[in-house]
């Protein structure tokens, strides 16, 4: 009695003072399965009762004996926009809406033991910009689709606590669709830039399209423990994996700029001669911009989530966890080409992250259930990174959910809106080897960002 | 340890704020605003010459800073993005008036400064445009090469519609008859002049332009000065004053000889002469004579004399006609558009008057300030007290016309 009431006394602290949970930071999903979803993905302590445990705890063995298949999607709708300072015109994203998929097979016998297999996306982006935005030269489209296969081994250590683990192979994708600012580039090898004569900044002569793939390995184990009749606790790691995309395709497309040279001008061509006319050699024979490979890498951060969850409300489950992400291995965005257009490093200079989740699931009689979830994350980016590659902001959750059984199958949907308070970014590139301060200073605009979030998962048990 | 306790923190901040604005539409600021309120949000100058701030027959950063477009953009409290054009310039401008030397080893034009390379301009003037040039897609024989390190290969227009602007000021003035009346002067030369149907076409196409792209869009429309009231050219009689003439002939570098058409009572009496004749003629490019009037009074001096660099009374009577055209359709052209109109000609004759600022005649013993404290070496363009005090003229203006509280620049 007494550890009941101070439990309700840490749950209803607990709830007080964490008025949102955690969702993705920066290029991380956690749509991974819809009841972990609608539950504000705090599923550490006592995951869902399906088989996307195999990520959210692969320490923690399927209540029920047999096959347990669990598979959906969650649609992503993004909207965003950019307004700059300078003319205060607003930009809108043009994000198209992502569908992120998930599928899970658990296997438990009459033994300790549980054997499963997950697919599923924990980092993925896509941020898309309409031809006119001024930051299309850092990213007119950044699109990045990482799977992650793991096969998992769940072990009953004891009554109360079991481990779990498994390897990952992750599959990534990434194409990079960025305008060419004709402004930054030399008329002649050491010469003085176009920019210095006179063309504007943000000139698109040219668009550059990297698209590539690579494949890595990494881990994930977990732990799960039943500390009293209706307290629990979970824990997971998952690994960092480093993606290599060394053979790249790099294509370049000229692109008109309407730029019509007047008379006596610095090019020493005749007036009238349009800017275009000067730079058509790069694109054909040995120019610059002809078809090459490129290479870049990407880290996908390792993650830790631990939580706790309490059982003894009738028929409910509360939960909350803590997840940090380690995104500090985000430092930079190296594009090196195979040729001999002119390589660069993106710096990014990212924090490690921590969110905080609160979720909520209530049975009725008949087996339905209501689920409810808050997150909170702060942001990866620092303030002088952010950009039109990956606007980063704190951001909260806000989740809805049911789940509706039918038998040995069942429906889990769930909401969620993503809410943010806006951030000052930049739409420029900060030049190589430049301060922080510096790049700070580059910011030019204000950053909005909200999404909502569908998510639909079936279940099925045999 | 410091880092997780501040990112927890924050992570429990961030709820915080996300809740707040779910319930508030408000959006944050988004940087800098114009203090001046809205009319200012986004102010761009469109001109030749004396908007850009050239000086002294060059133009360079530091002058750029000078331009009334710049201190009026200061009092506005709004944003201000102008080509800089890195030191010693481009050219650099002339730093003795006497021997009009540039500095030591300026190369022809030093380039822009990279951190000006921007793509929206809230100056887009251009050295010597004329009235055709705002709407050039192909530039004009007044296109040079400022117009391109300037505007990059679009129209002053163009670039000004780049910049979303709220308040403009358009100061197309002078190009159109400059040249030919009082760098040039010489009677022939005069046919060159933009005729006032032909201004006023290429002006309705500018303002055409920019109503089409900024509908809403407020400003000032600068009229043109008289060449009397450019402080370059001053009276023939003032050749009559020994003191003067010593200073002409030492610039000159010989005595020169006198026609008596400059003198009282003769034919060109009421002429308007070029500073720079004396250093033509220093040069070797002109005779050591003054001629006020075509071949002088006697009508055989040979050509050019009495005609290059000398405005005779005929000759400014069909400028002032042109300009005083000019400036009426200005005038007119403002008042239908809802913009203000603004004469320089009165601050000028004020200043001259004065005598600190604009001198009413050359003092050519002065290597820095032969034409005022107020005016650059060229005799043309205002140097940095003129210029203030344009842009208090103009606030003057623009506080009468749109009910505005603007400062005057200190």
């Amino acid at each position: 009695m007494t550890l009941h009431r101070a439990s309700l006394y840490t749950l209803a602290l607990a709830l007080l003072g964490l008025p949102a949970a955690a969702g993705a930071q920066a290029f991380g999903l956690n749509e991974i399965g819809s009841c972990a979803v609608a539950r504000g993905f705090a599923t550490a302590a006592v995951p869902c009762d399906d088989a996307s445990s195999i990520f959210w705890n692969p320490g923690a063995l399927p209540k029920a004996t047999g096959f347990s298949f669990y598979g959906g999607a969650a649609i992503i709708k993004i909207d965003g926009d950019f307004t700059r300072d300078t003319s205060f015109t607003t930009y809108n994203s043009d994000v198209p809406n992502s569908v992120v998929p998930h599928v899970f097979l658990n296997y438990r016998g009459a033994g300790k033991l549980a054997y499963g297999l997950g697919v599923y996306v924990p980092y993925g982006l896509t941020s898309q910009w309409g031809d006119e935005f001024p930051g299309r030269f850092s990213a007119k489209k950044a699109s990045l689709k990482t799977i992650y296969v793991q096969p998992n081994v769940a072990y009953q250590v004891t009554e109360n606590w079991s481990i779990g683990g498994g390897p990952i192979y992750g599959h990534s994708t990434v194409e990079l669709i960025q305008a060419i600012d004709l402004a930054g580039v030399p008329t002649a090898p050491g010469g003085p830039t176009f920019g210095q004569l006179g063309i504007p900044l943000r000139t698109e002569f040219a668009q550059v399209r990297i698209k590539g793939s690579s494949n890595a390995f990494g881990f994930t184990v977990g732990v799960h423990g039943k500390l009293t009749p209706t307290w629990e606790m979970g824990a997971r790691f998952l690994s960092q994996l480093a993606f290599n995309y060394d053979n790249a395709d790099a294509t370049f497309e000229q692109r008109p700029t309407g730029l019509i040279l007047a008379p006596n001008n610095p090019f020493g061509v005749p007036g009238g001669t349009p800017v275009d006319a000067l730079v058509a050699s790069q694109f054909t024979g040995t120019g610059a911009l002809t078809p090459q490979k490129a290479s870049t890498k990407i880290r996908h951060p390792a993650q830790v989530q631990a939580g706790f969850a309490y059982t003894g409300l009738e028929r409910t489950t509360v939960s909350l966890d803590y997840a940090w992400v380690g995104w500090r291995s985000f430092k930079q965005l190296p594009i090196t080409f195979a040729g001999s257009a002119p390589s660069k490093v993106i710096e990014e200079d990212y924090n490690n992250t921590s969110s905080i989740r609160v979720g909520l699931e209530h049975r009725m009689i008949n087996g339905f259930a209501l689920r409810g979830g808050l997150a909170a994350a702060a942001s990866a980016a620092p303030d002088e990174t952010v950009t039109p590659l990956l606007p980063e902001m704190d951001r909260g959750y806000g989740m809805l959910g049911a789940g509706i059984p039918m038998g040995r199958f069942g429906l889990d949907a769930a909401y969620a809106h993503i809410f943010t308070s806006g951030r000052r970014g930049r739409i420029d590139e900060r030049a190589t080897g430049s301060t922080s301060a510096q790049a700070l200073a580059l910011n030019s605009g204000f950053y909005t960002l909200s999404a909502n979030i569908f998510s639909l998962s079936l279940k099925a048990n045999f | 340890m410091k880092y997780k306790v501040t990112t927890l923190t924050r992570v429990a901040a961030v709820g915080a704020v996300m809740a707040l604005a779910a319930c508030s539409s408000d959006k944050k600021l988004l940087g800098p605003t114009a203090l001046a309120g809205d009319l200012f949000k986004s102010y761009v100058a469109l001109g030749n010459s004396i908007t850009a701030g050239y000086q002294s027959g060059g133009i360079v950063d530091s002058t750029q800073r000078q331009s009334y477009a710049f201190q009026l953009a200061g009092r506005m409290g709004t944003q201000y993005h102008y080509a800089a054009l890195a030191k010693p310039g481009c050219p650099a401008p002339i730093i003795n008036f006497n021997t009009q030397a540039r500095p030591a080893g300026a190369p022809l034009c030093a380039l822009r400064v990279p951190s000006s390379i921007t793509d929206i301009l809230n100056n887009v003037a251009v050295p010597g445009a004329s009235s055709y040039d705002p709407t050039a897609v192909n530039g004009t024989p007044f296109s040079n090469a400022l117009t391109t390190f300037i505007l990059g290969g679009k129209t002053q227009v163009a670039r000004a519609l780049e910049a979303k602007p709220t308040f403009v000021t358009i100061g197309i003035i002078g190009n159109d008859y400059l040249s030919f009346a009082v760098q040039d002067g010489r009677t022939a030369a005069l046919a060159g002049i933009t005729p006032v149907a032909t201004f006023t076409a290429n002006y309705d196409a500018t303002i055409s332009q920019l109503l089409a792209g900024a509908p809403d869009v407020k400003g000032v429309i600068l009229g043109n000065v008289l060449p009397t009231n450019v402080p370059i050219m001053f009276a023939a009689a003032a050749m009559s004053n020994a003191a003067f003439k010593a200073g002409f002939d030492a610039q000159a570098g010989t005595t020169t000889s006198l026609d008596p058409s400059c003198l009282a009572g003769g034919a060109g009496a009421t002429s308007l002469i070029n500073t720079f004749l004396a250093h033509q003629i220093r040069a070797g490019a002109h005779p050591p004579i003054v001629a006020c009037v075509p071949g002088g009074a006697s009508g055989a001096l040979p050509a050019p004399i009495g005609d290059i660099l000398i405005l005779d009374p005929s000759e400014q009577t069909t400028i002032n006609t042109i300009v005083s055209g000019y400036n009426t359709y200005l005038q007119t052209k403002a008042n239908s558009i809802g913009f203000a109109y603004y004469d320089p000609n009165t601050i000028l004759i004020t200043l001259k008057a004065a005598g600190t600022l604009i001198r009413a005649t050359p003092l050519y013993t002065s290597p820095t300030a032969p034409f005022g404290t107020g005016m650059s070496l060229d005799g043309v363009h205002p140097a940095l007290a003129v210029h203030r005090a344009l842009a208090n003229d103009l606030i003057a203006v623009i506080n009468a016309k749109y009910g505005t509280t603007l400062g005057l620049v200190p």
